[in-house]
């Protein structure tokens, strides 16, 4: 059973799984391998959530995932042992380990020259931006590709707005990717690979990627486009539907939850602001509230608090030292370290070290210790503890 | 919940998830018109807003939001100040009232079904009115539940207040039948305090004064069960999100919060009684396979999904989830000329897997909902409680 306040945070992610971009984070270039890089991370920083998991989980943990894609019809692509390194639709590049496979062909490390096509009236992407600033990569001797762009004009959607989401759903279509092929073709040249922002089916991308592919005869990739992501979103619904078909019940919109708790022992919430219940028990709770964007942290003037149980959260009690003065440095935001600490079995644990419920575990963003944003860590940390967190839990039933 | 558009970080989770604004392009979307359309409320700018009027009221924004902002309400806010620009046509005003069609209509049976099922009428209605001529209007019962319920002889037991609704009074009384079978069964003995329409047809028309009329109304006689040591229960969570929430939140009728303290879903109220270990429990095995369509409005009570809970006490049962969405009906929303094609749109995806999964018969809670599904798709519709009262044998 899944208990939620609202959507979560995979609306606002790229749909690619993050595994460790950055090491140590104020590095300027991207590692080409999160794998070589753990034993140093152990060294460096001992609380790391990587380090709790292992290596070996978290290679079984994004096995897993990849199998799980891949049985659902939405194939993710890579390993943890490499990093592609994708073009953002501002035109500069993002370090990630799995990326769908609709995006694969993107990898700026594949040489060759690319045609980035966008759709007139979509805001979100704009392939002149993005060219000129890749091709300023490329002229630099940084990435492989050199790019072109391309504009398409007179894209009707019925009146509806040309955005990332309707044009998703508009690809679901077959007529209306016939028609997108036949213009998308005087735009190509002999040898060119096409890119296109990640609009291409919002429930089949891998059919309509496949479908363009094979019509166009030419190798095409997706590119991240600013929220709502339409591939965040395919993920989120790829893995809503695998869980639903195995029987687990999802609640939305679930603003108040009111802790049942006895001696160190969770035994469920009760939903709904009056003490009316329904109640919901379990015999093991996995929380993974993530950070403040997801909504598992939050702050007042004077602390930052857990939203939800309101368990202890690491933070320096200097309120200068939450922020970093430089917006965007890469040595990223201290308030993107803090969370919960957990122990070696991902319970969250008080001051003194002692678990603070016996059956319950935490997974992502809402551990301490992993800064996901400068070190771009997000999905692989989520997945890996989840993993560990998920199977930890299931042993108590 | 009071309306605080700081809490929004833009991050436009509601517009991805918003049914009416995947479904059509006359609507801009619950983030512009909620917390970014506040934003010059609060400086006292009117907003001109006819697409304001697209909203399907289903909350879908509030419930996929994960910073708690109250997108709906800031919504509805939007409305009433546009309203006072614009006062509501004379077709929002009828569909509005249509407690008062339902009165009639129940009085005047078999004229008025005849009437509505009348090729003519139903033209003039749709060039003259814009009342869509293609959405069947349901068929009044003249023997209302209310009747029904009056003609049956008192039981004994612990008093229970059941707020029916008007569907279930003009329409189809067999789920009210249901729900009063079901809490006999449990030992207590259901009233029927004096009640009107909850008022939102009202709201969804418009016309929050007298939603609000009808709001006292209520309240003054439910307050008095209260007072009278009987907790409410509501088998439509249309009915019941409008005494719970909307009274207090939209229409800001004072002592309203002593409905959400004493209300109750009536699936929620009974699985509270299972977990005190006071439900009954006699239940015969029902060997099939039932799929679950969840209301909209069940969600915005926010307590989960107490029916699936509950249905999953039945030896036997095998209750399936259908995907999630609107239905697209919205109480008067789908009746509307202009409107009928995106309530189609909107509801496509739910019509499109019940097909697929070849049931025969869909469970949810809501009225329309029901009505929608079942009109469009042909398949059997009932409450969740009908199923449980069934598994208590006859």
């Amino acid at each position: 059973m899944i208990i939620a306040r609202g959507m979560g945070s995979l609306p606002l992610t790229s749909g690619c799984i993050d595994g460790l971009g950055y090491f140590p984070n104020t590095s300027k270039t991207p590692l080409s391998s999160p794998f070589t890089a753990l034993g140093q991370l152990r060294q460096n920083d001992p609380h790391h959530p990587y380090v709790k998991v292992g290596q070996e989980e978290i290679l079984s943990a994004l096995a897993c995932f990849l199998e799980l894609s891949r049985s659902d019809g939405m194939p993710y692509a890579g390993t943890f042992d490499s990093n592609f390194l994708i073009p953002t639709p501002l035109g500069t590049f993002h370090p990630t380990c799995l990326v769908p496979e609709t995006m694969k062909s993107g990898a700026l490390s594949l040489p060759g020259r690319v045609l980035l096509l966008g759709l007139a009236g979509l805001k979100d992407f704009s392939p002149f931006l993005a060219v000129e600033n890749l091709n300023l990569l490329h002229s630099q001797g940084m990435i492989a590709p050199s790019f072109r762009a391309g504009d398409m004009e007179g894209l009707d959607l019925g009146g509806k707005a040309i955005n990332g989401l309707n044009l998703a759903r508009a690809f679901d279509e077959k007529d209306f990717r016939e028609k997108f092929i036949k213009r998308a073709q005087t735009f190509l040249r002999p040898g060119e690979r096409l890119g296109l922002p990640a609009i291409l089916g919002f429930h089949s991308s891998f059919e309509a990627w496949n479908d363009l592919k094979e019509k166009m005869a030419t190798e095409i990739f997706e590119i991240p486009m600013p929220p709502p992501s339409v591939p965040g979103i395919r993920l989120y619904n790829l893995l809503k539907t695998h869980l639903r078909e195995r029987g687990v019940r999802i609640f939305m919109g679930v603003s108040s939850l009111r802790p049942l708790a006895e001696d160190r022992r969770l035994k469920g919430f009760s939903l709904g602001s009056s003490q009316k219940g329904p109640f919901y028990r379990a015999s093991a709770f996995v929380l993974a509230t993530g950070k403040f964007v997801g909504g598992g942290l939050d702050s007042d003037r004077g602390r930052i608090y857990e939203t939800l149980l309101d368990m202890p959260v690491l933070y320096p009690q200097d309120r200068k030292k939450w922020f970093n003065p430089r917006l965007l440095g890469t040595e990223g935001q201290p308030f993107n370290l803090f969370g919960v600490e957990v122990n070696e079995h991902l319970k969250p644990i008080d001051p003194g070290g002692q678990a603070i419920y016996s059956n319950l575990f935490a997974a992502g963003g809402i551990i301490a210790h992993a800064d996901s944003m400068s070190e771009k860590s997000g999905g692989g940390v989520a997945i890996s503890t989840g993993y560990m967190a998920g199977k930890l839990a299931a042993a108590m039933k | 919940m009071k309306a605080n558009l700081d809490q929004c970080i833009k991050c436009s989770i509601c517009n991805a998830y918003c049914p009416v604004l995947k479904a059509t392009g006359l609507f801009p979307g619950p983030k512009l018109s909620g917390p970014d359309a506040q934003r010059f409320r609060m400086q006292r700018k009117a907003i001109p807003a006819d697409w304001l009027e697209f909203c399907d009221y289903c909350k879908i924004c509030e419930t996929v939001c994960p910073h708690n902002v109250p997108i709906a309400e800031m919504h509805i806010q939007s409305r009433k100040a546009w309203g006072t620009k614009r006062p509501p046509s004379f077709r929002n005003w009828l569909l509005g009232h249509s407690y008062l069609l339902e009165k009639l209509g129940s009085w005047a049976t078999p004229i008025s079904n005849w009437a509505f099922g009348w090729g003519f009428l139903r033209w003039l209605l749709d060039r003259g009115l814009g009342i869509d001529r293609r959405i069947k209007i349901p068929a009044f019962r003249r023997r209302t539940f209310e009747k029904w319920f009056r003609s049956r002889g008192l039981t004994r037991g612990k008093p229970i207040a059941y707020f029916y609704g008007c569907y279930t009074n003009y329409i189809d009384p067999t789920p009210g039948q249901a729900v009063v079978e079901v809490l006999e069964k449990n030992g207590f003995q259901v009233t029927l305090p004096r009640q009107e329409c909850c008022g939102l047809p009202l709201i969804g028309n418009d016309l929050f004064d007298l939603a609000a009329n009808l709001g006292e109304r209520n309240l003054k006689s439910l307050r008095k069960s209260v007072e009278e040591g009987a907790e409410i229960v509501f088998s439509s969570p249309s009915c019941g999100m409008t005494l719970t929430q909307e009274y207090e939140n939209i229409l800001h009728i004072p002592g309203a919060s002593i409905l959400a303290e004493h209300t109750y879903e009536i699936s929620q109220f009974l699985l509270m009684l299972y977990e005190e270990g006071r439900l009954n429990t006699d239940f015969r095995e029902i060997n099939e396979t039932y799929f679950y369509h969840v209301p909209c409005h069940l969600r915005a009570l926010k307590m989960g999904l107490p029916a699936l809970e509950l249905l999953s006490l039945i030896p036997g049962l095998r209750v399936i989830e259908l995907p999630e969405g609107c239905c697209g009906l919205a109480g008067t929303y789908g009746y509307k000329r202009e409107k009928y094609e995106v309530a189609r749109e909107v509801g496509k995806e739910i019509f499109r897997a019940i097909r697929k999964t070849n049931a025969r018969m869909v469970i949810s809670d809501c009225e329309a909902c029901r009505m929608q599904i079942g009109q469009q798709t042909g398949v059997k519709t009932f409450h969740p409680i009908q199923i449980l009262r069934r598994a208590y044998g006859e």
